[in-house]
């Protein structure tokens, strides 16, 4: 305690692993507060641009071995190292290799078990558990934390990290610039406010406004950022995890609650889910922006909505973006007949789904509202009734509004329980 | 489809070195309102902490409010006695009005003032041991009580989830600095799960020590958790029914332990938790006496039937409990060992009984040899003396209250309290 | 909106109205710092 230097204790304190609990808490840990305010000091006192993402890469370092430990960074940075460098050959196969590797080491980390037992098992079930110990047998075994956590467990952002690799090599390949300069690629990869959870960058929007944060941060953006990062906390802390604690514990005596509770009970599943990540999303936001760096926007008002196709563009933006860019168009978009753009939509919403987590209910949730668009989008042509219903429709923002938004709520219950429960509970809330 | 821009009726260009301004000076008015207020007694009406003001349902006291607390029901002259330690101690079973540490003031007298610090499942080295050590030079005649099991040492900076209240003394310096506990502290946070618990376990030493690092800045726990006490709860909890209940503040709610004293027996000592109940009572003494061979662990005897000691058990208790305190505050600490209703030790064989009773006595050797005072009790209480298998009805507790206060005295006497 | 431009647009009401969103914003930073010693839920997107 006393026997090393104080200045030794806090380096070696930044440098340690966090515990299991704190892994999902990120911004909500005091070590975060300490290295926000110590990274975010030492950025604004540092003048030259070049120091300034100099230590600010350092600290996007830190933040990273505490959070997912050595076992989490280590596949991380081999991803990252070989997206760099293949971003820089001029090799489009090389680079169609790199991305194909993106989405292996994703599948390899977070579908693993679903692809050998979930999938795979309903054909088999002596197949999947040989395939998932044959497949980890590939990879050595790491210490993750001190917490006993496994290198299979997938490194922390592992899908953020994937998606950004993937849309980096795609944009390369068809032509745009590389990052030559390791250390913005690094921030790139790594840039500590949107490394967990995002927003979902986009290099060519990033990198500038990174070297534009670095030259010309001012007071405009610790005013914006600081609000931006109240709002946050305030979502999150004040609001959704008190809703998190209702919830729990009214939903399961969902069925025993009067009908207006349940109701409630209801509208507060749609409410938490958007306070816990828009809030998520405003700190990271409000962090970068102390930074002087503008991240991508992830909501805008998505339950203002009056139509899927609008809730979609409304909800996790970077995330419906990035599958309409990479997933949606390249599979044919709407370019082929509407068979065809159903089908797509329902390969892109079933694959949003999935990045979720590895669970058939994801997996139902994205085809849910797949359908739910292919419907909205194609309602109109439906013989007979189809313009009529459009007709109607048109003048009453109100009703398309609530039905959008009863249609993406009632999502969320097939979203958070098994699919069972979610069909149970909205039968409850139409009956008495 | 195009998206609709969310209603936005206007938007106001906020000059930001005046909202800079604003975020500074509510800030630092927060942290000195909250340095203000940690040294302003708000536990009103105060017997003991109950499940509406401790960690149970998210109300972590802070050191400096329970500091604040002694200083206002300290009077001139007093010598305190401060009970920390677990439910037993607590009073678990006992109404308000009836808690034992009130009867060992009624025995003691107004020459001592008792203050019940205790916690459920909280430790000797928690709560109530930080703030008598941490007011070891206002109020130097003091004697701190509290319990444990046999053969088992608490860790040197408190445990689970009151953990912070050592960190949060030590973080403002109001703990002595020693370096045999310093060793400890280090020695005992080697083992991953006490320097990162599992979840529910409480924080993480990192966490623990990033936080009373702030909080010895910013005043927010003391602050806040006045608001909490006196205005307005802020955190939802499955403990407070209704929607809006929880707002309610804490001083509002009224101590709600039931008199186990009212409890049939079978609502004492549940029938079907028997079993799980024999193997808690047989734990306390359990791997206390015998030996290890090849085959694994024995209990044994010697040739004279006396039990044998298993010493490796015995020889980590004595290590673990010299780096919890500072020398100079053993020796104004009762240690008191807990024994299980006889409800249940009637219930083990009479070899489990014999060794059941030594293991007690033997802790309380030890801990004497530790330089602590200790005493065991419940040897010779009534099966109705106890509400359940360790916690004390009232009737119990004013036997402990009595036996304590003998003790109390005469530690006041050996050492010097009472020479004028 | 027009009618407001102007009200908007004085400088008493911007630092006026700046100010007070400082002093909320500082008190929510201090409630959160306070709020963070209190058990916390995980991010729900940080599992994804």
């Amino acid at each position: 305690m006393t026997d090393t230097p104080q200045w030794f204790n806090a380096l070696r304190a930044a440098f340690e692993p966090a515990s299991a609990e704190d892994y999902g808490r990120i911004f909500n840990t005091y070590w975060f507060i300490v290295f926000a305010g110590i990274t975010v000091t030492m950025y604004w006192i540092l003048r030259n641009a070049r120091l300034r993402l100099g230590f600010l890469g350092v600290a996007c370092v830190v933040f990273h071995y505490h959070f997912a430990g050595p076992a989490g960074m280590l596949p991380i940075i081999a991803l990252g190292i070989v997206t760099y460098l293949l971003g820089l050959t001029r090799s489009r196969l090389a680079r169609a290799l790199g991305i194909t590797l993106s989405v292996l080491a994703l599948c390899f980390y977070k579908y693993l078990h679903f692809f050998a037992n979930d999938a795979l098992g309903l054909i088999n079930p002596q197949w999947g558990p040989g395939l998932e110990t044959s497949a980890k047998h590939l990879l050595p075994r790491l210490p993750l934390s001190a917490g006993g956590l496994y290198l299979f467990v997938p490194p922390l952002g592992m899908s953020f990290f994937a998606f950004e690799f993937v849309h980096y090599l795609y944009e390369v390949r068809k032509g745009a610039a590389p990052i030559t300069n390791p250390l913005r690629f690094l921030l790139f990869a790594i840039f500590f406010p949107s490394l967990v959870a995002g927003p979902i960058k986009r290099y060519g929007q990033f990198v500038p406004a990174l070297e534009s944060g670095a030259q010309s941060v001012g007071l405009e953006d610790v005013s914006v950022g600081l609000r931006r990062i109240a709002m946050g906390f305030l979502k999150k802390i004040v609001i959704a995890d008190n809703l998190t604690l209702a919830i729990d514990y009214y939903v399961p005596q969902f069925a025993h609650l009067a009908l207006s509770a349940r109701w409630t009970v209801f509208l507060l599943i749609a409410l938490r889910i958007l306070l816990d990540f828009s809030g998520y999303s405003d700190i990271a936001i409000g962090v970068a922006r102390l930074l002087g760096i503008v991240l991508p926007e992830n909501f805008n008002w998505p339950y203002a909505a009056t139509s899927i196709q609008e809730f979609w563009q409304r909800w996790h933006i970077s995330l419906s973006s990035w599958i309409r860019d990479y997933v949606y168009i390249p599979l044919g978009g709407n370019r082929h007949g509407t068979a065809r753009r159903i089908l797509n939509g329902l390969i892109a919403f079933a694959l949003v789904g999935l990045w979720h987590g590895p669970a058939w209910h994801f997996v139902i949730w994205g085809l849910y509202h797949g359908l739910g668009l292919a419907l909205c989008a194609g309602y109109a042509q439906l013989p007979g009734i189809g313009p009529r219903l459009q007709a109607f429709l048109a003048p009453r923002r109100r009703t398309c509004w609530l039905a959008t938004q009863l249609f993406a709520w009632i999502g969320w219950l097939i979203f958070f329980y098994p699919v069972s429960q979610a069909w149970a509970m909205t039968t409850q809330l139409f009956v008495r | 489809m195009q998206v609709s821009e969310p209603h936005r009726s206007f938007r106001l260009s906020l000059p930001p070195w005046t909202l800079l301004a604003g975020v500074v000076l509510s800030f630092v008015t927060l942290c000195l309102l909250g340095r203000e207020v940690s040294r302003e007694n708000h536990l009103s009406h105060f017997a003991r902490f109950t499940q509406w003001t401790s960690p149970e349902t998210k109300y972590y006291p802070t050191v400096g409010e329970m500091m604040s607390h002694v200083r206002m029901r300290m009077k001139p002259g007093q010598i305190l006695v401060m009970v920390g330690g677990n439910s037993i101690l607590r009073g678990v079973g006992q109404p308000a009005g009836s808690i034992w540490t009130q009867a060992l003031q009624d025995r003691l007298g107004a020459g001592y003032c008792v203050i019940n610090f205790a916690f459920d499942s909280s430790n000797i080295t928690d709560g109530a041991a930080v703030v008598a050590e941490a007011l070891r030079n206002e109020f130097p005649r003091q004697i701190y009580i509290a319990n444990a099991a046999p053969a088992q040492p608490p860790p040197p900076d408190g445990s689970g989830t009151y953990r912070f209240m050592f960190w949060e003394a030590r973080s403002k310096g109001l703990l002595v600095d020693d370096p045999a506990r310093n060793a400890a502290i280090i020695a005992s946070n080697q083992n991953p799960l006490i320097r990162n618990p599992p979840p529910g376990g409480g924080d993480s030493l990192l966490e623990l020590r990033a936080r009373e690092w702030l909080d010895r800045w910013f005043y927010f726990q003391d602050f806040w958790n006045l608001v909490t006490y006196k205005w307005v709860n802020t955190v939802w909890g499955f403990y407070m029914p209704g929607p809006t209940q929880f707002l309610q503040p804490r001083r509002t709610y009224a101590d709600p332990e039931p008199d186990r004293l009212k409890y049939s027996i079978d609502d004492r000592y549940i029938p079907a938790n028997l079993a799980a109940e024999l193997v808690n009572v047989r734990g306390c003494s359990e791997f206390t006496y015998g030996i290890v061979d090849a085959t694994g662990f024995h209990e044994q005897k010697d040739a004279t039937g006396h039990w044998v000691l298993y010493a490796p058990l015995w020889d980590q208790f004595n290590a673990g409990i010299k780096g919890i305190m500072p020398e100079e505050l053993k020796k104004r600490t009762l240690i008191l060992l807990s024994r299980s209703s006889p409800f249940y030790v009637r219930m083990l064989t009479p070899d489990e009984q014999e060794r059941d009773n030594l293991a007690y006595l033997h802790a309380v050797d030890m801990w004497k040899a530790g330089g602590y005072e200790s005493m065991d009790y419940g040897r010779d209480y009534t099966i109705g003396d106890y509400g359940d298998r360790t916690h004390l009805t009232s009737s119990g507790g004013a036997k402990l209250a009595t036996s304590v206060a003998a003790k109390v005295r005469e530690m006041s006497r050996s050492l010097g309290y009472l020479t004028p | 909106m027009n009618r407001l431009e102007p009200l908007l647009n004085s400088p008493v009401v911007r630092h006026g109205c700046s100010l007070v969103v400082g002093l909320a914003v500082g008190v929510l930073l201090h409630y959160l710092l306070f709020r963070l010693s209190l058990p916390v839920q995980p991010f729900i997107y940080v599992a994804f």
